[in-house]
């Protein structure tokens, strides 16, 4: 059991990252199709933790916010990859590369 | 009435290959009551219909869709260990996410030895039952 205890803020998170792994970039960075899909796996994976409009809800952090934006999209995709069980965040390694670069796509395109 | 009293441990493996999930799963239970350790194993490899997913919401987009196949079945006691005179399965299996996040899963089992029933069909759901505007756990 995971339990959405996240106090940190989500660029904690993110700053946590290995430079190799920050290094990564999105396949599906400006894609349209992809944000569009992302826009819907992000309403279905994230919203009810990270809110439906990424305001963040209880101690789970905003994602609508510079410092997500300015993060590198490898940094976010490894936060994705593996979570972080003492923050709350769960790894979402069981959805396929290809709909974690989706959700990527489409946080760093909200602004 | 007999009680039945067990204590049961899972080992709970899984990992994801290039869009492969792959799971092992091993069991031990034991009886309370002067009854042997049993063991038991369930290991399975699935993949979804389509890995990036569709714009639009959609209940029959291919990435809802999860395809597999699983093994499983008893490794005897600790006094016996191995396959010998257990019931040993092949299931594949059909898993189907809607988009609301409830997820339903269908997997007939053959039996491929002799200990073993000649058909199983398991089948199973989960979904989310709180609020998604509420801070919740994940289980």
């Amino acid at each position: 059991m995971v339990l959405a205890l996240a106090s940190a803020s989500a660029m904690d998170l993110v700053q946590l990252a290995p430079q190799r792994a920050a290094a990564i970039t999105n396949p599906l960075a400006s894609d349209e199709q992809a944000r569009r899909a992302g826009a819907k796996l992000y309403s279905r994976e994230c919203a009810s933790c990270h809110g439906r409009k990424r305001e963040g809800l209880g101690k789970a952090p905003p994602l609508d916010r510079a410092d997500v934006y300015d993060a590198s999209p490898g940094a976010l995709f490894w936060v994705l990859r593996n979570g972080s069980l003492y923050r709350g965040m769960p790894s979402f390694a069981h959805l396929p590369e290809p709909q974690r670069w989706q959700i990527i796509t489409f946080l760093k395109s909200a602004r | 009435m007999q009680k039945k009293r067990e204590i049961e441990a899972k080992l709970i493996l899984s990992s994801y290959v290039k869009g492969w999930t792959i799971a092992e799963n091993f069991i031990a239970e034991k009886n309370v009551r002067h009854e042997p350790y049993e063991f038991g194993y369930a290991v399975g490899v699935s993949r979804p219909l389509a890995l990036a997913a569709r714009p639009g919401e959609c209940n029959l987009c291919p990435e809802n869709f999860q395809l597999g196949v699983e093994a499983y079945g008893g490794l005897g006691t600790h006094a016996d260990f191995g396959l010998r005179g257990t019931s040993q399965y092949v299931a594949p299996t059909v898993a189907w996410k809607l988009a609301n996040g409830t997820t339903f899963k269908v997997s007939p089992g053959f039996g491929v030895t002799e200990a073993s029933a000649g058909f199983l069909l398991r089948f199973g759901g989960r979904t989310r039952l709180l609020s998604s505007d509420e801070p919740r756990a994940i289980l």
